[in-house]
């Protein structure tokens, strides 16, 4: 029943709340639930029946003319409508992913070049060289900013322009399957970033204490740049992988046939939304505690075993140990 | 399944000709045009309010609160003896209609 109530909710989010809307609102409420009772005497399944009423409503458009509203004026910020029209099809959706997967690429290689363009003046570092490293640092920081700059201004309108807005059944199918293709490419790559994060720390150590086979600046200069191959992996599967998975889960558009998780599409929203908000707290309560840790193992250590040289790194094995945590809170909630 | 847009402009008289037998809310209107064509024209809740709203401007049906069905206050229709006059040029208008077009598509 309360679906009912939700999906007109949506329906009439845009319109102005006024006597003659919120009559209309009534009115009509009373007419579906009277539609979905007698559809469901007549031994119609519950999501059968929801997938009826609603097919039954018709259109917002001709709702907003009916109660003098001119139809341009609202589209600006106009809800997701029953019209199968502005619906997000299975052609779009793999449209944006192709863009997302262009916009992945781009930040993680900004990323990738802000930790080489680092890399370079540790390198050469007191050499005669030294000139050019800062050189190219810079060099490479533009780029990178270029970059970010360029992804940020192309992605954005493509996200924006699907905000808000439902699915046709197909599209909702195709980002489901997209999904569960995606997930184990995205542990995989997730899993593999942070080993190389981790292995990045070996040339410093090793440079420590074999420095006549590796330098220092040598050691540093490695472990920024694997360093960066690790989170080059890491961001590029994880923007993807969170593009595609918001898709699997937002709401679709009642087609030909009603599909049977209907029903519980508002019960269900709302308990996911109780499990996104518990997560949230879990992972923010987290947070202030971790951090603290790892800054005062950090000085514990560091001054035990005067290991001021590289104990600097557990701030990086930090973040990516956060990252793994915080994943395993949120999946954790969502199974819940 | 007859599509709303045949039935454009006749929906009106649909829902007059229904009022026309007793007074009657949305629902029970909606119900009884699904009845009648066995299910071959169901009129959409916006549609159906679309007419309602086009019949109270003309003068043709008048609104008043009706008792309280399943928990629900309704809204219920009347014809106006003005709506009967319509619906009484509707009528001899249909038969034209169908006529001129039967020349042509039977």
């Amino acid at each position: 029943m309360d679906t009912i109530t939700a999906y007109l909710d949506s329906l009439f989010a845009s319109f102005p709340d006024n006597p003659k809307t919120r009559q209309a609102k009534t009115d009509m409420l009373a007419n579906m639930r009277d539609y979905y009772r007698d559809l469901l005497h007549e031994g119609k399944s519950e999501e059968s029946a929801i997938g009826a009423v609603m097919r039954a409503f018709g259109s917002v458009d001709e709702l907003r003319e009916d109660l003098g509203l001119s139809p341009q004026s609202d589209q600006a910020h106009a809800h997701p409508t029953s019209d199968v029209e502005n619906a997000i099809s299975a052609t779009e959706l793999s449209h944006f992913w192709h863009n997302t997967d262009q916009f992945a690429t781009q930040i993680a290689l900004g990323v990738l070049l802000c930790c080489i363009s680092v890399a370079l003046p540790a390198y050469t570092d007191e050499s005669r060289f030294q000139v050019f490293g800062i050189i190219g640092m810079f060099l490479l920081d533009a780029i990178a900013v270029g970059l970010f700059i360029w992804a940020g201004t192309m992605f954005s309108p493509q996200k924006k322009a699907l905000n808000g807005r439902p699915l046709t059944e197909n599209a909702k199918q195709l980002a489901q399957q997209e999904t569960d293709t995606y997930r184990r490419q995205f542990s995989t790559g997730l899993v593999i970033g942070i080993m190389i994060c981790i292995v990045a720390v070996l040339p410093p150590i090793l440079s420590s204490y074999l420095s006549h086979f590796i330098t220092d600046d040598a050691g540093g200069a490695l472990f920024l740049i694997i360093a960066g191959l690790g989170t080059y992996l890491i961001l590029y599967v994880s923007i993807n992988y969170s593009q595609i998975k918001r898709y699997a889960y937002a709401t679709a558009v009642p087609g030909a046939e009603p599909q049977p998780h209907h029903a519980n599409h508002g019960n269900w929203q709302a308990s996911q939304h109780k499990h996104n908000q518990r997560a949230r707290k879990e992972i923010a309560l987290f947070r202030q505690v971790y951090w603290l840790l790892v800054l005062v193992t950090y000085f514990l250590v560091s001054f035990l075993f005067d290991t001021w040289d590289y104990s600097w790194l557990i701030f990086v094995i930090g973040g990516a140990c956060q990252n793994i945590i915080i994943s395993l809170i949120a999946r954790r909630n969502e199974s819940l | 399944m007859i599509s709303s847009d045949a039935m454009r402009g006749y929906n009106d008289a649909l829902v007059l000709a229904i009022l026309q037998q007793g007074d009657s809310y949305g629902y029970k209107i909606g119900k009884e045009i699904r009845k009648r064509t066995h299910d071959q024209y169901m009129i959409r809740e916006t549609t159906l309010y679309a007419a309602f709203n086009r019949l109270s401007k003309n003068g043709y049906i008048d609104a008043y609160p009706g008792d309280v069905t399943n928990g629900k206050p309704r809204t219920y229709y009347r014809i106006t003896p003005r709506g009967r006059a319509f619906l009484a040029v509707k009528a001899e208008e249909w038969h034209q209609v169908k006529h001129v077009v039967d020349l042509f598509l039977n």
